[in-house]
């Protein structure tokens, strides 16, 4: 399976629930996904992390996993922030919301916002994983 | 009787003496019709001696009694046998007419007669049911008097009073020409049809009338040639002809006829003398009238329409004395109050007044009696012939002091209409005012001048709190201590509602903390125009404020149905996610035995909260209507069901038309289409070869028709209607939570749809759907 799958030089997981946080990355480095992981439990972090390395075009994320709902700045706000990075930036990433929320209008959000590519009900499953191209 | 006469000579002797003093008349009569016995009595009725009488027939001596009803008798009583009684009258020859008792009885030589003179007593019995009927003909007279101002109805009243009460055979009634010397009928009654009335009676040299105009004094003829009124063909034994006077000149003749020829006596002319003067009495009475009349005439021609107005009213008159005896009382009394004009006769009006108006009238009446040309106004009720009570208003005047009148004169109109609408509109306004004060809510009208024009209690009351005083009707419903802002803010209202319209306004009122009214305006019409506004206001400020609770409570609701079945599912998501890493380290066949049931569980129980959360957002949320691509949505929802393990081996048929695009909101039917989906997959019957699950069915204009049927266990009947219940689930080894097809309905019916079940339990179910199209 891993060999089909295709490497992300850096991949990021923003969760602040850590069990969460731990089957996606634990899936990931199974999966050999990544070169290099980050792991988040706040989005603010995230974000400051992001802000600091927009020059380092190899510490920027090719894959980005975002919870919605954390304690302090959550995920749709993240996001905002996010947008108002530089569009070169932005083109290398792709994004994924993810949440245990079913909520349409959550989902609706997710979907809408331009910089995301689709919305996933958690858990982050092989499945999913070996989705993204 | 002559046998014992000749037998028993002193007996015989005896026994004439005692019949010759009889004084009853006795007459024995041979076979033969002659005397051969005669009483003294009867020799004194008859008038005759014995010698001329005995041995003589009766025809001898009475010429044409053969003819007479007694003779017939007599036959009767000698050929027969039989005694015969009778009352007869008899003409003598000398023209003397006398009444006899007659009692005829058979006799050895013949009959014998036994004869009473009854003339005396007869006479008296005539003479009392002339003067009863002379009587009669004056008192009516009298009446007539009093209700006739017409000459002519006078004269014709009296005419015919003398006939039918006076026992006249004719009477006739005509005024004096004295120029052309002759009389000028006016009235006449009793005449034979076909007479020939004539216009002018000449009185001629002699004749009763010019004897009468002569001498101003009634005059009688009897059997005379008295026919001049009449013409040829009519003939009666006695004429009366009566002056009438008009200011102490005759100025017309009564003329009465007789078929008796002594009809009048001595005491019977006094009364006709008596008749006479009450009519020329009341001549003069009418001539007085008349130029009263002439004088309204006048009159009428510059109160012309006012007269016609009195005049056309349909009221009442009547005349009665100090004692209350009615003395006249005009027509229309028998209209209203049901009376005949004889019935009144007798009337004392007190009779006619309702007892408990009575006091009042009485008290009235007898101050009205003290002072000469008053009068008082009254409104009472008086009884109807048939029993009833007529409310009747008038004015009595006191006319007691003029002459002529010497009465208490009313004026008077039956108001039972009117009292009955009073009393109708008594009673609705009690009614109305019980209802308009039997609420809390504030009930008031204004006009267009924005005065008041009525209110209820609650108003009443709320102005005193509001304002510190009442609104009375007519007063200015803007208070000045409103201020010019707020004055402005209701005069609006009030206007828009003059201009018609009716609506609904929520205020909050200044100055009172959480206050909250709701005040409609309707419109008061009078024909095509508006009058003023019809005002309701309702105090609604508790109701606000249940609302606002009511918001409250269900927004917290739908956070806390949100937090929880978000903070419910990030654990079960997360177990997911480190059961999927187990399953993925182990190669146990036993653990990934285990896994799988513990995954079965969180399924179960991740539906569970997903329901909930379906069912708050059914119930919660308001519809987002958009176009719906059916056949797109029952595809995706089949192949999410695929993945259920259940599923497999199942076939799914899709066949959806869409003739018109589907409008509804999405959500709500994806989560209805899915629970009947997944209900048809957790129910297949693992007996059955081939299970299935089909879906047909079409978008119109009117909406969209879904059938779904499987062959899986079907629903036993008895649970039919059960199935859509909350928390309903039918018995046997299936999990779930017995809230999807409660939901289902439930957004059925949201969507203005319906969800229908037919089932039979082994065979399988059908549900059908219909939902709106709720484009628009």
């Amino acid at each position: 399976m891993k060999n089909e799958n295709p490497i992300f030089e850096v991949v990021m997981v923003i969760d602040d629930n850590p069990i969460d946080l731990y089957v996606a990355t634990r899936l990931i480095k199974k999966m050999e996904l990544a070169d290099k992981l980050l792991e988040f439990s706040s989005a603010q972090k995230a974000l400051d992390y992001l802000r600091d390395n927009q020059d380092d075009s190899h510490a920027w994320p090719a894959l980005m996993l975002v919870d919605i709902y954390m304690p302090g700045m959550s995920g749709f706000e993240f996001m905002a922030a996010y947008d108002k990075f530089p569009e070169d930036l932005k083109k290398k990433c792709r994004i994924f919301i993810i949440s245990s929320s079913i909520d349409n209008t959550d989902i609706q959000k997710a979907e809408n916002d331009p910089n995301v590519l689709s919305f996933q009900e958690k858990p982050v499953t092989p499945e999913f994983l070996s989705s993204i191209k | 009787m002559n046998k014992h006469v000749k037998t028993q000579a002193s007996g015989t002797a005896r026994l004439r003496e005692r019949l010759d003093s009889l004084l009853e008349g006795i007459q024995i009569i041979d076979f033969n019709w002659k005397y051969v016995y005669i009483n003294d009595i009867m020799l004194h009725q008859v008038r005759m001696t014995r010698q001329q009488l005995v041995g003589h027939t009766m025809m001898e001596k009475f010429p044409g009694i053969e003819d007479t009803e007694v003779f017939q008798s007599l036959k009767r009583c000698m050929y027969e046998r039989e005694a015969v009684g009778l009352e007869n009258k008899f003409t003598f020859p000398n023209g003397v007419v006398k009444w006899f008792d007659l009692c005829i009885e058979p006799a050895e030589e013949g009959i014998c007669i036994l004869s009473l003179d009854i003339t005396p007593y007869k006479e008296a019995v005539e003479n009392i049911r002339k003067t009863k009927s002379l009587y009669a003909f004056l008192s009516q007279i009298n009446q007539s008097i009093v209700h006739y101002r017409s000459e002519k109805r006078l004269f014709a009243s009296a005419c015919r009073t003398a006939v039918e009460q006076g026992l006249f055979s004719s009477a006739w009634i005509g005024l004096i020409d004295r120029q052309n010397k002759g009389i000028i009928p006016q009235a006449q009654f009793g005449f034979p049809k076909k007479t020939k009335f004539p216009d002018f009676v000449a009185y001629e040299s002699k004749d009763i009338h010019h004897r009468l105009m002569r001498t101003g004094q009634f005059q009688i003829e009897i059997n005379g040639d008295q026919t001049l009124a009449m013409g040829k063909g009519y003939k009666m034994p006695t004429l009366i002809s009566l002056p009438l006077f008009n200011s102490g000149k005759v100025v017309a003749v009564f003329d009465l006829y007789s078929d008796k020829e002594d009809f009048v006596k001595d005491e019977e002319i006094k009364l006709l003398q008596e008749v006479s003067k009450d009519l020329s009495y009341a001549l003069d009475n009418a001539v007085m009238s008349k130029r009263q009349r002439e004088a309204e005439a006048q009159l009428e021609k510059s109160e012309k329409r006012f007269r016609a107005l009195i005049e056309k009213s349909a009221d009442m008159k009547s005349m009665a004395s100090k004692d209350g005896k009615l003395l006249y009382g005009s027509p229309s009394i028998t209209r209203v109050l049901g009376y005949e004009y004889e019935d009144t006769d007798r009337f004392n009006i007190f009779d006619l007044i309702h007892p408990d108006d009575q006091p009042y009238y009485a008290a009235k009446r007898s101050e009205l009696i003290k002072h000469p040309g008053g009068f008082f106004h009254f409104e009472m009720r008086l009884r109807h012939k048939s029993g009833n009570w007529i409310w009747c208003e008038g004015t009595a005047t006191n006319l007691l002091h003029e002459p002529g009148v010497e009465a208490i004169i009313s004026n008077f109109i039956d108001i039972n209409d009117k009292k009955k609408a009073q009393k109708q509109q008594e009673f609705d306004r009690n009614n109305l005012f019980a209802l308009i004060n039997n609420t809390n809510d504030l009930l008031w009208s204004v006009d267009t001048e924005m005065k008041l024009i009525t209110s209820n209690r609650a108003f009443d009351e709320a102005m005193l709190t509001f304002i510190g005083h009442r609104i009375r009707p007519g007063q200015s419903i803007l208070h000045d201590g409103l201020g010019a802002e707020i004055a402005k803010y209701y005069g609006n209202f009030y206007h828009r509602a003059f201009l018609g319209e009716i609506f609904s306004e929520t205020v909050e009122l200044t100055g009172q903390s959480d206050l909250w009214w709701e005040i409609s305006f309707y419109p008061i019409r009078e024909k095509d125009n508006i009058i003023g506004t019809a005002c309701h206001a309702r105090n609604i400020s508790s109701l606000k404020r249940y609302n606002e609770e009511l918001k409250r409570t269900n927004s917290e609701l739908d956070r806390f149905v949100y937090s929880i079945s978000h903070d419910l599912r990030a654990p079960l998501t997360s177990i997911r996610g480190l059961l999927d890493i187990i399953n993925e380290d182990t190669n146990e066949s036993s653990t990934r035995e285990h896994l799988r049931l513990i995954n079965g569980q969180v399924d179960r129980l991740d539906i569970f909260i997903k329901n909930v959360l379906n069912y708050a957002h059914t119930n919660r949320a308001s519809l987002n209507v958009s176009e719906i691509d059916m056949e797109f949505i029952l595809h995706k929802i089949v192949n999410s069901m695929k993945s259920v393990e259940k599923s497999d081996g199942i076939e799914f048929h899709i066949h959806f038309e869409t003739k018109v695009p589907f409008h509804s909101d999405l959500q709500s039917v994806c989560t209805l289409l899915e629970n009947i989906v997944s209900n048809a997959i957790k129910f297949r019957d693992p007996s059955k070869q081939n299970p299935y699950v089909k879906i047909s069915g079409s978008s119109t204009e009117s909406g969209l028709k879904l059938v779904i049927s499987d062959n899986g266990v079907g629903i036993p009947k008895e649970f039919h209607s059960k199935v859509f219940e909350m928390f309903f689930r039918l018995p046997g080894p299936t999990e779930g939570s017995g809230i999807g097809l409660y939901i289902s309905r439930q957004i059925a019916e949201k969507l203005d749809g319906s969800i229908t079940l037919y089932s039979e339990e082994g065979t399988g179910t059908t549900f059908e759907i219909h939902l709106k199209n709720l484009h628009q």
